[in-house]
């Protein structure tokens, strides 16, 4: 007896889908009947937390399966082999409506630009309570850095950071920042200086 | 060092420490449960799993003793996964059919661990592949109704527009 993957059962299925990002659920969705009913009876527990790069499958999930009411917290990371279509990514944020918590990675270079955009659309949502930021600082990486681009060093973070502020300000809503330091899974034991600035 | 017997489908027994058949849930709440943790001889019989995937589940659990218990998940922290030992990679060398057993196992047996490290690897042959290329890879075949082929043709749309 040869196992196939339409042995497994739901349970087994959705739990691969949590390990698969985002932008690849709409291609598994339209493989068969069986995958397609998988990602829709299931799309409550699947699509509470999502992580977006900006692409069009995203997109479409979002809107045209219409899961992006479901989201209530969104982790959003530049995709390390390019930069995601920012019109997409803006359209896809626009649909979810019931967003509460956002979550963005800076340890990728990201335009200044794109990132004031990302959260001056991420502010318009009505039910957003809040924006964490989490640039992990560390040698290796420098590299990568240019010109007007995040993360930079501290001095881009801290633009980014007034941008928010008198965005806040204009909405009346307090602010309050926090520092942390956060391990490194993969390197298990050694200690990643990482920086989160959360936003009430 | 206490063991414990466990029985496959195909009624082999496999004698085991009793820690290392601890990290399966399943198992772990029979001994509880069943007070048969005091009981040399006593027989857990472990219809789902035949020998050849108990084998592999037990050599798995057995190097993976001393980890410490998977955490909770963290809304905010990034899903990996990249992050597959070498040991496990190796580990997983085995064709589709056993790779399946494997999850259904860990799932039956409820061991995070493997479960985790089983459907990452599943994910990461999905991952990039257009419907047909995952098709291709796993023998699926595809079997939309008209009606569902139309909605699955509205959901690429958008796509073709741009």
């Amino acid at each position: 007896m040869n196992s196939l993957i339409l042995d497994l059962n739901d349970d087994c299925l959705v739990s691969i889908l949590t390990y698969l990002p985002t932008k690849d659920h709409l291609h598994f969705a339209h493989v068969c009947t069986r995958f397609r009913n998988v990602v829709v009876f299931n799309a409550k527990s699947l699509y509470k937390r999502v992580e977006l790069t900006g692409t069009s499958e995203e997109y479409l999930l979002m809107h045209v399966v219409g899961v992006g009411d479901l989201v209530k917290n969104l982790y959003f990371t530049f995709d390390k082999e390019g930069v995601g279509d920012l019109n997409v990514l803006l359209k896809t944020i626009g649909c979810l409506i019931n967003l509460e918590h956002a979550t963005l990675n800076f340890s990728s270079p990201i335009p200044l630009p794109k990132i004031l955009a990302i959260i001056q659309d991420l502010a318009k949502l009505p039910l957003l309570k809040d924006i964490t930021m989490v640039q992990e600082t560390h040698v290796t990486a420098r590299r990568w850095f240019g010109p007007f681009i995040i993360p930079s060093g501290l001095n881009e973070l801290e633009k980014v950071l007034k941008s928010l502020k008198e965005l806040h300000r204009r909405t009346g809503s307090p602010i309050r920042c926090r520092h942390d330091e956060i391990i490194n899974k993969r390197t298990k034991n050694k200690l990643n200086p990482a920086i989160y600035y959360v936003l009430y | 060092m206490p063991s414990i017997k466990l029985q496959s489908s195909d009624e082999e027994i496999f004698d085991t420490d009793i820690q290392i058949a601890k990290c399966s849930g399943t198992i772990k709440t029979m001994l509880e449960d069943c007070g048969m943790e005091d009981d040399e001889n006593a027989i857990v019989p472990l219809p789902n799993v035949n020998s050849t995937i108990l084998r592999k589940v037990l050599t798995w659990a057995h190097y993976h003793k001393d980890d410490p218990q998977p955490t909770e998940d963290d809304e905010s922290k990034e899903k990996r996964t990249d992050d597959i030992i070498s040991w496990d990679a190796d580990f997983l060398k085995v064709d589709q059919g056993t790779l399946f057993e494997l999850i259904l196992a860990a799932n039956y047996l409820d061991i995070k661990g493997l479960l985790e490290l089983t459907c990452k690897t599943v994910a990461n042959m999905i991952k990039g592949k257009t419907p047909e290329e995952i098709r291709k890879t796993f023998n699926i075949k595809k079997d939309f109704t008209p009606a569902e082929e139309e909605q699955v043709r509205k959901e690429n749309e958008w796509c073709e527009e741009k």
